[in-house]
């Protein structure tokens, strides 16, 4: 455990020295903007989730996955802008192991911009065993680590015909890929209070090629992703589950965000959700999240779950997202 | 019964105005019609080039200089004064930049037809965040409010999506 805590404290440290003097508000490939589950309860999910919404939220989710398998596929429309689409697939490999992947595209012609994902999920008792000689028990401690592949193409949509000729020279094409990683912890100490901790993008590198006719354009460069971490704590009763997350930034110019959740269960087939976000010391970007769920069971064989929530950006009053999602 | 019951409960609780201030884009029949005796139109919102590189400078004809994004709008009011607010944010909704809080623009006076030509407003982004460092790579949302000075509360909004890439 001391290992993994130093280890960690040592990517931070690095991930630090890599900002420069840019700014560490991420705009691109943001992932965290799907998950009719997830919106639901006001994005405070790092603790709830588990099988295939993992890749994206916590990978240490992935071993806490209950059955042998577990498929995904999400939509959001954000803002009537653009939307984002995701299908992911996880595979119980053992008893304490599980191997996720999935795909995640966001954008149009103006961005479009695509996230491989490779998880491993492990059940404690299986690192534990190794590193500390068999002392940790079984589902207690989840571990998660989520390898990442980034590609993004700009600069494919046409140009206004009355653009003035210099705008139009100064018009940037092109693309950029890279790679990163992401770390998951979850907790389990009780049957009701589980906690969770998240690395998102402590080792990450992007290289962009841009070109523009003006010559304004930087042409081949590295620019990395910010690193943050999330903390989250999940209760549950026998009719609800209500979660909270706090998604902390490493860098003054980024503000903390606060989730909260509340999952209600109606019967064994219908849920109900709500949440609220904000950024926690200015509190601004106020939202106000509503979902349902929906279970129904296939022929006996698996359960088939419909998601949606319906997300409202209360300092924006006409434009708001919708999330969708069907899980097996 | 019941259900019928719940809704026209809802509906009465919604009319006295109480969820108003809870959740936006709510209104009563009463607000609605009030803001529709209000004349305020924004049109033609445009971010260009779209994607744009903050280390371009223009100097067009006619005196207008700025530097990387260059967005355009027109204003219509019934109010001698509208306040503009112009804010950059990420997808995630977190501001990166305020371009303009409650910057009073003169809009001449015109009639409910709206006849007449409208204001036409201009702002720039260099692509720095309020902390004056470089935003990064990405896709940021420009969102705009006009308010009209002339009647608490009465305000048009509009977004547009643009990306930054250096």
């Amino acid at each position: 455990m001391k290992n993994i805590v130093l280890c960690s404290l040592l990517l931070l440290v690095f991930a630090c020295c890599l900002q420069g003097s840019e700014s560490s508000i991420q705009a691109a490939f943001i992932e965290d903007v799907i998950g009719a589950e997830a919106w639901g309860m006001g994005g405070a999910y790092r603790t709830a989730v588990t099988g295939a919404g993992s890749l994206v939220f916590n990978p240490a989710g992935l071993a806490d996955m209950k059955g042998n398998r577990s498929f995904s596929v999400e939509q959001a429309e954000l803002m009537e802008f653009f939307s984002c689409s995701f299908m992911g697939y996880a595979h119980r490999l053992g008893e304490r192991s599980v191997l996720g992947t999935g795909l995640l595209y966001s954008g149009d012609d103006v961005l479009s911009e695509f996230t491989g994902y490779l998880s491993l999920g492990l059940d404690g008792a299986l690192p534990g065993n190794l590193l500390a000689g068999g002392v940790i028990p079984e589902k207690l401690l989840f571990f998660g680590i989520t390898g990442k592949f980034f590609y993004a193409s700009f600069g494919n949509n046409s140009a206004d015909s009355d653009l003035h000729p210099e705008l139009l020279a100064n018009r940037v094409s092109g693309s950029a890929s890279g790679f990163g990683i992401d770390l998951g912890l979850k907790i389990k100490p009780t049957s009701k209070d589980n906690f969770s901790l998240v690395f998102k993008n402590p080792v990450n590198y992007i290289r962009w090629k841009s070109e523009n006719s003006a010559g304004t354009a930087l042409g081949s460069y590295s620019e990395n992703l910010p690193v943050n971490w999330t903390v989250g704590y999940l209760r549950k009763e026998e009719k609800f589950r209500a979660a909270i997350d706090l998604q902390k930034s490493l860098f003054y110019d980024e503000e903390d965000n606060l989730h909260l959740g509340v999952e209600y269960f109606l019967s064994k087939e219908f849920t109900l959700r709500g949440g609220y976000a904000q950024e926690l010391v200015t509190a601004d970007s106020k939202r106000l999240t509503f979902g349902a769920g929906f279970m129904a069971g296939i022929a006996g064989l698996t359960n088939i779950r419909f998601d949606l929530a319906y997300l409202l950006y209360l300092e924006w009053e006409r434009y708001n997202s919708l999330f969708l999602s069907v899980s097996l | 019964m019941r259900t019928l019951k719940t809704v026209i409960l809802i509906i009465m609780i919604w009319q006295t105005g109480i969820l108003s201030p809870l959740i936006p884009g709510l209104t009563t029949t009463a607000e609605a019609a009030e803001r529709q005796a209000r004349y305020l139109v924004i049109s033609d919102l445009k971010a260009a080039p779209n994607p744009f590189s903050p280390y371009s400078s223009y100097s067009f004809f006619g005196g207008e200089e700025g530097e990387g994004l260059r967005i355009s709008f027109k204003v219509e009011s019934q109010a001698r004064f509208v306040w503009i607010t112009g804010k950059i944010f990420n997808v995630r909704g977190n501001l990166v930049r305020t371009i303009t809080e409650l910057e009073p623009v003169y809009s001449e006076k015109r009639g409910p037809d709206g006849t007449g030509e409208a204001v036409e407003i201009i702002l720039w982004w260099d692509g720095m965040s309020d902390h004056n460092r470089r935003a990064k790579n990405g896709r940021y949302i420009f969102h705009l409010k006009v308010s009209d000075s002339e009647a608490e509360n009465f305000f048009q909004e509009k977004m547009t999506t643009f990306v930054m890439v250096k």
